[in-house]
């Protein structure tokens, strides 16, 4: 694709991206700062997210990183409130961060159980809560969980990471006819296998890749950028038919 | 919505939209022309799709109209033709006939049966039969077969119309894997109850607002242009990983 869509519902909005600093995140902060929207987001990867938003500053765009770690809810709520003063009530939420680490179901123990639900569900729940008070102000908004393909696939080796990410879902449903009323609509994504550069470093391998290719329907990779554009859409009022749904997004694996 | 997103990818594309001269149809015939895409649609009724066009053609829009009979093939395949011959090879690909006539289980003979079944189901496999060499020839493309959430939700008093209409959804499935290796990406999109002047007249009464109203998450109607918004998203490069799927438009009812 040489250029863009260009949606006009979503310049000047303000949006909470979670896990903006890297991977697909940063993709998603970059097409909205692209689309003239103001983006907030929260990371833990101090680095990596300093240089982004120093970058779209440069190019004049309105982005401000709050340095938080999402397992700590508190935290979150400060860097939600310091986000909300600086570029004003949020009405586009992006529920991104997550972490995809790997662990065998005989290793597991409680606590490390609910660390893998607090890092990848739990501070869906309470960003949501956070924004739904800007969003019922303004008369309506979008909420994007990003879940992930694996638990349509099956994907073996990470079993509770599996677990929260359909539970992601398990929100939008749970929350879509709460919502709706005030005209805030929530889907979420499904990605397929997206080749971050995580993804490259730790999983890739040929013979990994050229499974994906037969599985596919479409023989392409799937970038963070294919993410972003579907999120954009999703949180336009381009898809103000839609809430209530997951859409997968994998190049037609499953 | 004040205005909509524009779509540089689907600036001078062809499309054909099948029953473009009313419904759904219309408004997507009229969305694709406004992006500046080259639009061919098939329709029976001839009087509105004349209206249609020449009004378009007033805007200095592209549109050409066919008149003809979706449920006999060789006109069908004529129509097409002749669009190609007129606008271009096709890219882009808009199912979208179909015809929701109750019947009811006993009265229901094998006549209409077939009947059904080719109104609602038949030329969306022969359009695609018809526009795949060129998308193949051009490097790829977009079909968007409408479905129907009827099938979804379970309605009563249609049920071959329900039937052709799942069928939809499974020639994409049946017809994704072999598509893909040519990057022609085919979706799905199955509306919930859309607010033609067809069921205004027929359908909508207070108390089928009210139950709307209670059914649907987002608590209002849903129109044409709302489907319209999506087919967009759906044909243009935007969606590029979303191939396989079937995207349920209806206000969160499902």
């Amino acid at each position: 694709m040489k250029y863009g869509a260009i949606y006009p519902s979503l310049k000047g909005r303000t949006v909470l991206v979670t896990g903006g600093g890297s991977g697909i995140g940063a993709a998603i902060v970059e097409h909205f700062a692209g689309q003239g929207a103001k983006v907030g987001f929260i990371d833990i990867k101090e680095k990596e997210s300093k240089a982004l938003a120093a970058r779209l500053v440069r190019k004049r765009r309105k982005v401000l990183f709050e340095h938080a770690d999402l397992t700590d809810i508190g935290a979150v709520r400060k860097a939600i409130a310091n986000i909300r003063k600086a570029l004003g009530p949020i009405t586009i939420l992006v529920n991104n961060a997550a972490h995809d680490e790997r662990h065998k179901l005989e290793d597991v123990t409680p606590e490390y159980f609910d660390d893998r639900i607090a890092v990848n569900l739990k501070h869906q729940f309470f960003c949501i809560q956070a924004v739904v008070p800007d969003m019922k102000k303004a008369g309506g908004g979008s909420i994007v969980n990003i879940t992930s393909g694996s638990w349509i696939m099956a994907s073996p080796g990470m079993p509770v990471y599996v677990a929260a990410k359909s539970a992601t879902y398990g929100l939008v449903r749970g929350l879509a006819r709460d919502l709706g009323p005030f005209n805030i609509r929530i889907n979420s994504v499904a990605p397929g296998w997206v080749l971050t550069e995580r993804q490259l470093t730790h999983w890739w391998s040929p013979e990994a890749e050229e499974g994906l290719m037969q599985r596919q329907c479409l023989k392409r990779r799937l970038s963070v950028d294919d993410m972003a554009r579907v999120v954009l859409f999703y949180a336009s009022d381009e898809a103000g038919a839609i809430t209530n749904q997951n859409v997968i997004a994998d190049n037609g694996e499953a | 919505m004040k205005y909509g997103a524009i779509y540089p990818s689907l600036k001078g594309r062809t499309v054909l939209v099948t029953g473009g001269g009313s419904g759904i149809g219309e408004s997507i015939v009229e969305h694709f022309a406004a992006q500046g895409s080259k639009v061919g649609f098939i329709d029976l009724k001839e009087k509105e799709s004349k209206a249609l066009a020449a009004r378009l053609r007033r805007k200095r829009q592209k549109v050409h109209a066919e008149i003809a009979d979706l449920t006999d093939i060789a006109a069908l395949k004529q129509a097409i033709a002749s669009i190609r011959k007129a606008l271009g090879p096709i890219t882009i690909l808009v199912n979208n006939a179909a015809h929701d006539e109750r019947h009811s289980i006993e009265d229901l003979t094998p006549e209409y049966f077939d009947d059904r079944i080719a109104v609602n189901l038949k030329h969306q496999f022969f359009c695609i039969q018809a526009v795949l060499p060129d998308m193949k020839k051009a490097g790829g493309g977009s079909i968007i077969n409408m479905t129907s959430a009827t099938w979804l939700l379970g309605f009563s008093g249609l049920p071959v119309y329900a039937a052709a209409k799942a069928a939809v959804y499974g020639m994409t499935r049946g017809l994704s894997r072999d598509l893909g290796q040519y990057n022609i990406r085919l979706n799905t999109v199955a509306p919930g109850w859309i607010m033609t002047e067809r069921q205004q007249s027929l359908w909508l009464t207070p108390d089928a607002e009210k139950q709307l109203m209670k059914d649907q998450t987002v608590k209002r109607k849903l129109y044409p242009d709302d489907m319209s918004r999506l087919a967009l998203f759906l044909a243009s490069d935007e969606s590029g990983a979303v191939a396989n799927q079937n995207i349920v438009a209806d206000g969160g009812w499902l």
